[in-house]
């Protein structure tokens, strides 16, 4: 079976034009601009990145929230998606001129599913990512609102199943409860939500050491990747060192040359 | 060297500009077809819907201007991703009377799935050189390259021994596809030198300087 690589996915949260980082989405704390955080990720020849603005949505479908973006891609090559208060199918088309090649929906897949049809058609299911986030409240895992940070009244394995049908071309499934403690993943998700997906699968949420990756093991044909924010932001550990480590328990990651 | 994107409104171009620049040589925006003769390398992006870009480059290259140009064996061609299925004939994705550059007379397919492999094809896969020259080199068989698409050119199509100068598989799951080839001054890959690390660096320079 020739999958393609593990990935792991380091995550910027960007606020303004800093480098933020949140524990269960809140109380987030500025720690670094943005250009050197990217600088660096760039160096250390990541497999991916994701950048999310979670400045507050003013004006919500102004194409100018993403102006930043020009700078970025000035700096960086690798594989870009990038999320974070889209509205509207003209800020995804600025995006992907910018030098993204996904975006990233949360809001949408509740609140506007033409955006996710539209942005299909438009861009390709490959160039959009379904993202949800999920809380679980005694034993029962939720769909979650981490604008409005509440708990939505809609099921969470139906929601999987219409962002797949809308034309979704990747999920990412964040944990809310494990999001930035850093204590490991969240292995019940993982188990409750895994044989519901066809499409490619990035899971996020609290992995920050070595051992955290032994928990996903099991899952292999499951996950396609990991996202992970402040393992790369607080802790030594390098997305290469994650990427060597997996592929000692056998799974298959990236290998590329190591110069021109 | 000055190494021509073409911006038809088919793909993002600061990716290539920043790749390009990391090389060493220069990028030039190509708008309109009298800019294609400051250039000897031209390279044709691609994101979007196969029909789009389809009737996209058909304009732009009215007049067999890309005929013309590809017949100076000095200029080089190179379509990644939607840009190297636009140069076949007709795709899955696509109305069965919407025609692409057709500079080969044959048609994209979905990719097949099955489990646990997944469409899109989306992530690094490593592609298997077939038939090696000097756009694909040793030293980039057996490497990952950056793929996100749903469709390709598969292996059944035609007889790609005889048919391509150099060639290089890849699969998702048990679906094999070509994932580069060079034809005569074409050049194609399925996947995204421009984000594709130092592997990708060193294809984009073999398309340039060798």
């Amino acid at each position: 079976m020739n999958l393609p690589k593990f990935r792991i996915i380091p995550t910027i949260l960007k606020k303004g034009p800093s480098v933020v980082k949140g524990k269960n989405f809140s109380k987030s704390r500025v720690f670094s601009p943005l250009l050197p955080v990217l600088k660096v990720f760039q160096s250390r020849d990541v497999d991916e990145l994701s950048i999310i603005d979670v400045s507050p949505c003013t004006e919500t479908t102004s194409v100018n929230r993403f102006e930043w973006l020009r700078s970025v891609s000035n700096i960086i090559t690798m594989p870009l998606s990038v999320g974070g208060g889209i509205r509207h199918i003209d800020q995804i088309s600025q995006i992907i001129s910018m030098g993204a090649d996904k975006v990233i929906l949360n809001s949408a897949c509740r609140n506007n599913p033409k955006l996710l049809e539209d942005c299909a058609h438009y861009f390709g299911s490959q160039s959009l990512i379904a993202s949800i986030d999920i809380k679980t409240v005694r034993g029962k895992h939720c769909v979650y609102d981490s604008w409005e940070q509440s708990i939505v009244d809609i099921d969470l394995l139906e929601l999987i199943e219409s962002v797949q049908l809308l034309g979704a071309g990747e999920l990412l499934i964040t944990s809310v409860n494990n999001e930035g403690l850093m204590q490991g993943l969240d292995v019940p998700i993982l188990h409750y939500i895994a044989g519901k997906i066809h499409i490619p699968l990035i899971f996020q949420g609290g992995a920050s050491s070595l051992s955290h990756f032994d928990d996903i093991i099991n899952y292999r044909s499951s996950v396609n990747a990991i996202a992970a924010g402040a393992c790369f932001h607080f802790t030594p550990i390098t997305p290469l060192e994650i990427s060597s480590y997996l592929a000692s328990k056998g799974f298959s990651t990236r290998s590329t040359i190591n110069s021109v | 060297m000055d190494i021509g994107v073409l911006n038809v409104g088919t793909g993002s171009l600061s990716s290539f500009r920043t790749k390009i620049i990391s090389i060493g040589h220069k990028f030039v925006e190509i708008q309109s077809p009298s800019d294609l003769s400051t250039v000897s390398r031209l390279i044709l992006p691609g994101v979007g819907s196969f029909a789009y870009a389809a009737d996209k480059l058909n304009k732009f290259f009215s007049n067999s201007l890309l005929t013309n140009y590809l017949n100076n064996p000095n200029n080089r061609v190179l379509g990644v991703c939607l840009g190297m299925q636009v140069l076949f004939k007709n795709s899955d994705e696509a109305a069965s009377g919407v025609n692409g550059l057709t500079l080969f007379n044959c048609d994209i397919r979905k990719l097949t799935s099955d489990k646990p492999a997944r469409i899109p094809h989306v992530g690094w896969s490593t592609i298997d050189i077939q038939k090696s020259g000097h756009f694909l080199s040793e030293n980039i068989d057996g490497k990952d390259f950056y793929f996100v698409h749903s469709y390709a050119l598969l292996d059944k199509n035609l007889d790609f021994d005889q048919f391509f100068d150099e060639y290089s598989v890849s699969m998702n799951g048990l679906c094999g596809f070509i994932s580069s080839f060079r034809k005569n001054n074409i050049y194609a890959c399925q996947f995204h030198p421009e984000k594709s690390s130092l592997a990708g660096s060193f294809l984009l320079k073999k398309f340039i300087e060798s």
